[in-house]
């Protein structure tokens, strides 16, 4: 219960039993004055006409007397006038047994007002010659205490109607304030350093106001500080520290995005062939100095299509996006030219071959690598510093038969959905707990054989079918699901179309009723596709969150999408790149990186998930940092 | 019977003995205080008034009645409220009575009802009765004692001195009597002060309240 209801609640209570206890006695008090109203009003009564009848007590079965007693009688307002002689004999009794009408039963019950009475002697000259005792008429008294206690409780009502709509505006003014606090502190939570700008007035509020606000910018500040710092070490992960070119990692990021976009262009394997032999010859230093030089040499100056990669020691590659044929033949003349150059330099004739492979939407990934050493190779063969361009298709399958493989899985409806991917929480490490696993499509041609999933989706893409198929995909992840007595949750992988699609988001939503527990399934996407759409993987995870599910976002480097953005995105988890857990023991920046990330992420609430870690030592590394989940 | 038995009882004795004077809590300090405000003849006044009321607990009632008539008769003077006490209208306690020396007839017939009803006498055998008294041609007031309910009551006045039957005070009307309580409800409803309430106090109640705080 919200805390201005429970005030409420309180106050309106307490409002409530100061009212009654006030009516009440309000009521009472009426009550005792009507009572001793009604004695002195007797007594005055008795004594007036006590007074009146003196005279006439010498003879006390004078008519006078009871005409006298008659005319007070009648005005009503008594019960009883009773005049006895001293022996107390009845001399005039006066009687009203009626009943006032307009008072209720249940107040004569309620308030029991014993009527009041008056004695007093009469004097017939010194001597005393009666007694007269006077009764009032309760039922007067009985009416104007009824008519009080209405007017009363009107007025109570009244009062304590105001009285609750002053005290809701001002607990309304008040805790507005605590409610802006409270969106603060859930905008911290989330990761949005809020501040409140104007502080409420009431002083304890305004102080935690003031607190939470330099919390905000404190924290803020350091996530800021942080991601700065995790930025610059992860753009020195991606560098070679020699040559400054990007590295073998940037290479495959950066080649896979221009696959998954459907992009073509060519990609180079350059390989200095005998650096041994010159570092033999000329020494480290020249090695050095040579790799420098041909680092930037490859580096051509206002060519943004054009990416250079050393990729491992003598090997270097460049990556030309959006190139025909005729552009490379005129590139790579121009680059064999330059490298001669280079080589008279160093007396080298023969410096370097280059392998060049062209890549296009269908082209497999895992493919294309010893394509391109085997185009080097054929380079090799033709003379100094030459090239080969290897024109022919490194997918196996033309267009047609992808189109073909993509519709027959989407008609028949048969992707084989396999878990794997399995990654365990290591808190207590004698007793490792799953904590995911991931749902992988197994696809494959006509002939049966299998495909790489990255190229069929690249294809379904080409042919505006990715939607479709991964309908097709998560339908039966689902049916899996359903089916099962699974408890672990399991990584979904989705396009970025389908992330975008209102029309997918309707059918996820409606076939997410099949689950009793929709958390289940964790929807994922590359951490460099998110990246291209932000806003709209941002809208998705919050759809996402609305039917009961989670997200992922795999993939991740701080280079792609920085960690503070994170908080922005809605997610749940973050799985890392391989690269960023590779090797960590020989690259003291990896561990830097992933305590950084790891710190963030624990603050903003969003669990890391480290894959593949296959070696021990990094292994122990990743669980000594505190990652949450660890695949193997 | 023992001599614990005897002390006890004669504690006992003591005991019933002192709310006399106790309930008039007249102290040496109070009778100071009177010989400081007033005089030292207000003083003895005071001290006579006790000593009237200690030795005469044991009389009859018309031996009672003769001594407080005579008392009050001879130790006060009878004048106006308004000269006494700057009031057209003052009921004096009977220690501002005797304080001062003087008063009216109600201070007169207050002061002899309060006295004898200290002496034990029985309330229904008082009345305190309004009266005209033709010679003075005013309003005048008595305190009437009946021995039985159909007595000629025997009158308390200030000016005649004498304790005479009504029948032979020719001199005052009888207007209306009051018992003790019905007096003081009039009078303290006409003062302006609320009665009626669950704890009212008698009029000697409170006189002795008042004369306690020496008001």
């Amino acid at each position: 219960m919200s805390l201005s209801k429970q005030l409420l609640i309180l106050i309106t209570l307490i409002f409530f039993f100061i009212f009654s206890v006030n009516f009440f006695l309000s009521v009472g008090n009426i009550k005792s004055y009507i009572e001793v109203e009604s004695e002195i009003h007797v007594q005055d009564t008795a004594t007036s006409l006590g007074l009146s009848l003196s005279p006439h007590m010498v003879d006390n079965q004078d008519p006078i007397i009871r005409a006298m007693m008659n005319a007070i009688f009648d005005q009503g307002y008594y019960k009883e006038i009773r005049l006895v002689d001293l022996d107390d004999n009845e001399l005039v009794s006066l009687i009203n047994t009626e009943k006032l009408d307009g008072v209720p039963q249940w107040l004569i019950d309620l308030m029991p007002m014993e009527p009041a009475t008056a004695v007093t002697e009469i004097n017939s000259g010194w001597s005393p010659a009666g007694i007269l005792t006077v009764t009032t008429n309760p039922g007067y008294g009985y009416l104007k205490l009824y008519q009080h206690a209405k007017s009363s409780l009107k007025s109570a009502i009244i009062i304590f109607v105001c009285a609750i709509l002053l005290l809701l505006t001002t607990l309304r003014l008040t805790l507005n304030s605590l409610k802006k606090i409270e969106k603060q502190a859930d905008e911290i939570s989330r990761g949005n350093f809020t501040i409140i700008n104007s502080l409420p007035w009431t002083t304890e509020v305004k102080s935690v106001g003031q607190a939470m606000n330099s919390m905000s910018l404190k924290v803020g500040n350091m996530i800021a500080r942080l991601n700065t710092k995790v930025t610059s070490l992860t753009e020195s992960l991606k560098r070679d520290p020699l040559t400054k070119l990007l590295n073998q990692t940037a290479f495959d990021v950066k080649l896979k995005q221009l696959l998954i976009s459907g992009k073509s262009g060519y990609a180079a394997f350059i390989k200095i062939d005998d650096l041994a032999h010159i570092s033999k010859e000329k020494g480290h230093q020249v090695v050095d100095e040579l790799l420098i030089n041909f680092a930037e040499l490859l580096v051509v100056p206002n060519h943004d299509d054009v990416t250079a990669y050393r990729l491992y020691g003598s090997e270097f590659s460049l990556i030309c996006s959006n190139f025909d044929k005729d552009t490379i033949i005129k590139f790579a003349e121009a680059l064999k030219q330059r490298i001669a150059k280079l080589g008279l330099d160093y007396e080298l004739k023969d410096l370097v071959h280059i392998g060049i492979i062209k890549f296009e939407r269908s082209s497999d990934f895992d493919h294309l690598t010893p394509a391109m050493i085997e185009a080097y190779e054929q380079a090799r063969k033709i003379g100094n510093n030459a090239y080969y361009i290897k024109e022919d298709s490194i997918s196996s399958m033309t267009e047609n038969d992808w189109r073909t493989a993509i519709h027959n899985m989407i008609d028949n409806d048969s992707p084989q959905v396999t878990f794997t991917s399995e990654a365990y929480s290591y808190a207590n490490p004698d007793k490792p707990l799953q904590i995911m696993e991931e749902a992988f499509a197994n696809v494959h041609n006509n002939a049966g054989i299998d495909l790489s999933i990255a190229t069929f989706f690249s294809m379904a893409q080409g042919f505006d079918l990715e939607i479709a198929l991964d309908k097709c995909i998560v339908g039966n992840i689902i049916s899996t699901v359903a089916q099962s007595s699974r408890t672990v949750p399991i990584t979904v992988n989705l396009s970025l179309a389908s992330i975008a699609s209102t029309t997918f988001r309707t059918w996820l939503k409606n076939n997410l009723v099949k689950i009793d527990k929709p958390s289940l399934l964790v929807f994922s996407l590359s951490a460099y596709v998110a990246e291209k759409d932000l806003a709209a993987f941002t809208d998705f995870n919050l759809f996402v969150k609305s039917i009961g599910a989670q997200v992922l976002l795999k993939r991740y480097t701080p280079d792609l999408i920085p960690v503070d953005l994170l908080k922005e995105l809605n997610i749940d988890f973050v799985r890392l790149a391989r690269d960023l857990t590779t090797d960590i023991g020989s690259n003291p920046t990896k561990e830097n990186v992933l305590d950084i990330i790891h710190e963030v992420t624990s603050f903003l609430n969003i669990h890391v998930i480290a894959e593949g870690v296959s070696n021990n030592n990094d292994f122990e590394r990743v669980k000594q940092i505190g990652i949450y989940g660890i695949g193997r | 019977m023992s001599i614990i038995k005897i002390t006890l009882l004669a504690l006992l004795c003591l005991l019933v003995s002192i709310p006399i004077v106790a309930e008039l809590n007249i102290t040496e300090a109070l009778l100071n205080k009177i010989e400081a405000n007033y005089n030292s003849a207000a003083r003895l006044r005071v001290e006579s008034w006790q000593t009237l009321i200690d030795s005469s607990q044991q009389l009859s009632d018309i031996e009672k009645l003769e001594r407080v008539n005579q008392f009050f008769n001879s130790e006060v003077m009878f004048v106006n409220d308004i000269k006494v006490w700057n009031k057209e209208d003052y009921w004096a306690t009977p220690l501002e009575f005797l304080s001062k020396g003087a008063g009216d007839c109600e201070d007169y017939s207050i002061a002899k009802y309060f006295t004898l009803k200290e002496l034990g006498m029985d309330e229904q055998k008082l009345r305190i009765t309004y009266v005209k008294a033709i010679k003075l041609n005013q309003a005048h007031m008595v305190l009437t004692y009946f021995e039985h309910k159909r007595a000629i009551p025997l009158v308390l006045d200030n000016l005649d001195i004498e304790i005479k039957p009504a029948n032979l005070r020719k001199d005052l009307i009888p207007v209306y009597s009051f018992n003790g309580d019905g007096l003081w409800l009039a009078k303290a409803r006409g003062d302006g002060k609320r009665v009626g309430n669950a704890s009212r106090l008698s009029l000697w109640e409170e006189l002795a309240a008042r004369m306690a705080l020496n008001e």
